[in-house]
């Protein structure tokens, strides 16, 4: 390794015996975290059985679940998301924005351009493919913040606003408190790249022991279902394309059948331990939505596209206060049904992905690394929101084509994106294009999903067996299958925001520890710089 | 002259390289020359908790094992694009030679181009391809 990277030259106080593997236990040839491991997988297996064997019992607990959960935590939520949105602002314009992460003299590992595009990589997903038309119309038809729908110029500017809301600053102020934590503490502090390791400036060495097992099952339990509502997104609008384009029945066993293939191939990759094919594949699906964003942005309402693009940043900010507030809304169904979802759903991807931007982003200072982590991933949402919402929005208003407002007062949601094909040229080649690349994104993210899990619940072990890897990709397919038969889609948000809840606090508490932290980093800086002047 | 000879390995599946580490040895010992072991791996890996630096222990091991005591040598570990870290610390280390491996042909490479062909391309010393 260059020195650059190595080690700070001054001493800091993260002092620990830990060693990394020290409680694994090794049974069967496995090498995992005792606690941690057993008590999650019980758990996951348990959980599967239930929903399995009382089906009907399930659904129903479910589909009480969902809105009792949003009912009842909204105001954790929305709060929380935006103590996340004010600390990463703060944090910019303090003097802690000049730390850099890994140490004065790190350099970043990876060029602008490189770290742009795994930024926008790590941002992207089955969720945009599944809400990117979808969710600016459903807004627009059934506007937020009390703005009539009938007055159509303001229910279309809220209509965008309202979804760059759910995928602009907070969802990336989420991801970027866990990253940051996870990349301070591991490149400035040296412990092991695991989300307990956040919590060392709290616990002390206690995070190697019950407590930190307890934040580590959370994250993986969050990992776990926040993945499966994905898949089960994915399974949904996977099988309604495969319905429109080749008229295979859009039925429970088709979607099994889906989701036991796509998990199939992952599961392939994983054993096989075929890197490259992973890492090519995910490249080509960046490429290949790029190309479907380009083709959108030309074949759609290109200016209207463009231009709005500005006009929505610009409505998405003077609407930001009132959509963050939780206190006396009228519209308490956008705010339960679609706000408080998200926030639990990006609440519970935050380990997966925080711990990915933190990998990347060795080397930037933490001003650096909030301003681009939140804006440029914001950008491309609102680019990617306008292009596909957009065209849906122009369709219906400007040129009346009822076929996406259909989807939206049906709720036939999974079909939003290829009715918005429909009316565009090479409809068969688009609605193809969208079906590979959900497809994909499904086998890379249920790949480096039981990558993460895997790692977490293998004690920060960075060689543990394959079989791991297996178990844990195999039961994020059956999750995703479980709820999806039990209560479908409100059973899979369910319990996205049933382990968002609990990791909720855990990131609140996680802000406490990047602010004591950084604040003893600053110190130390401080007093080595004034030592070295004299 | 040769004083510096640039030796890059993969360290992890050293085994597979015998033939050119044996010949970078032998040609250190004739001319007296000082060895420089570069072992480059990737700058992101699958698995996120493994850092570039997590590979330094392969690398030390692999330094004590391998490298015999008559050999003057030092080590590197580089996390990069494996042809163009070797063509780097060949400048750095000011390297007059670079012994490197060539594995069999396989369809990746008639497509890419081997990590020896795109060395030889660009090195700034000459570079012995051991076949």
């Amino acid at each position: 390794m260059s020195e650059a990277t190595s080690e700070p030259d001054v001493d800091f106080p993260a002092e620990t015996d830990y060693e990394v593997g020290q409680d694994n236990i090794r049974p069967f040839g496995l090498d995992i975290h005792n606690p941690v491991f057993v008590v999650s997988s019980l758990v996951v297996v348990g959980f599967v059985l239930y929903a399995l064997v009382f089906q009907a019992q399930a659904s129903e607990f479910f589909g009480w679940l969902r809105p009792w959960l949003t009912n009842q935590l909204d105001w954790l939520f929305m709060s929380a998301a935006n103590i996340f949105v004010v600390l990463c602002l703060a944090l910019i314009v303090s003097p802690y924005g000049s730390i850099r992460l890994g140490g004065e003299a790190a350099e970043p590992e990876f060029s602008y351009a490189g770290w742009f595009a795994m930024l926008f990589a790590a941002g992207m997903g089955i969720g945009l493919m599944f809400f990117g038309v979808l969710e600016p119309m459903t807004h627009a038809l059934y506007p937020p913040l009390g703005v009539d729908p009938a007055d159509e110029a303001a229910a279309r500017s809220i209509g965008m606003a309202a979804t760059i809301f759910h995928w602009g600053l907070h969802p990336w102020a989420i991801y970027a408190i866990v990253a940051l934590a996870l990349a301070f503490f591991a490149y400035n502090r040296g412990l092991p790249l695991t989300i307990r390791s956040a919590f060392f400036p709290l616990l002390g060495d206690r995070v190697w022991g019950w407590p930190g097992h307890v934040i580590d099952t959370l994250a993986v339990f969050a990992t776990l279902f926040g993945l499966a509502t994905s898949l089960g997104f994915g399974a949904e609008q996977a099988t309604a394309g495969l319905d429109y384009l080749f008229g295979i029945a859009q039925t429970d066993t088709t979607r099994v059948v889906l989701i036991v293939v796509i998990t199939a191939i992952a599961l392939v990759s994983v054993v096989a331990g075929i890197d490259a094919g992973v890492k090519r594949l995910s490249e080509l699906n960046m490429i290949l939505a790029f190309a479907l964003m380009l083709f959108v942005i030309i074949a759609g309402p290109t200016w209207l596209i463009l231009s709005g693009a500005l006009d929505s940043a610009i409505a998405y900010a003077q609407a930001l206060p009132a959509l963050s507030n939780f206190v006396g809304r009228e519209d308490q169904a956008f705010m339960h049904g679609w706000t408080t979802f998200y926030w639990a759903w990006w609440i519970s991807w935050s380990p997966f992905v925080g711990m990915f931007i933190a990998r990347v982003s060795r080397g930037r200072t933490v001003r650096e690394f909030l301003i681009c982590v939140l804006l440029i991933p914001t950008a491309v949402s609102i680019l990617w929101m306008n292009a596909f919402g957009g065209t849906a929005i122009s369709q219906y208003f400007d040129q009346g084509l009822t076929g996406v407002a259909q989807a939206v007062s049906d709720w036939t949601p999974e079909l939003a994106l290829f009715l918005m094909a429909e009316n565009l040229p090479f409809t068969a080649i688009v609605s193809a294009v969208g079906i590979v690349l959900v497809l994909v994104f499904f086998i890379t993210s249920s790949d480096s999903g039981s990558l993460v899990i895997d790692t977490i619940t293998s004690g920060g072990k960075t060689d543990a067996p394959v079989v791991q890897r297996i178990f844990w990709c195999i039961f994020e397919g059956l999750v995703a299958i479980t709820l999806l038969i039990g209560g479908g889609l409100a059973a899979l948000q369910a319990a996205a925001i049933a382990t968002g809840f609990p990791f909720a606090i855990v990131l609140l508490v996680m802000c406490v520890a990047i602010v004591l932290g950084l604040r003893e980093e600053r110190r130390i800086l401080v007093a080595a710089r004034t030592a070295a002047a004299e | 002259m040769v004083e510096t000879i640039l030796l890059p390995v993969d360290v992890s599946k050293a085994s597979l390289w015998k033939k050119s580490i044996d010949t970078a040895i032998e040609l250190a010992r004739q001319h007296g020359a000082k060895l420089h072991v570069l072992y480059v791996v990737p700058k992101l890996e699958r698995n996120l908790a493994r850092l570039p630096e997590h590979h330094k222990p392969e690398l030390e091991k692999f330094m004590r094992a391998v490298v015999p005591d008559d050999v003057k040598a030092t080590s590197e570990l580089k996390a990069g694009t494996k042809h163009r870290e070797i063509c780097r610390a060949a400048e750095r280390v000011k390297a007059d030679l670079i012994v490197m491996g060539s594995h069999n042909p396989k369809m990746t490479d008639v497509l890419l181009g081997s990590h020896a062909s795109s060395v030889v391309l660009n090195a700034p010393c000459s570079v012995y391809v051991v076949r």
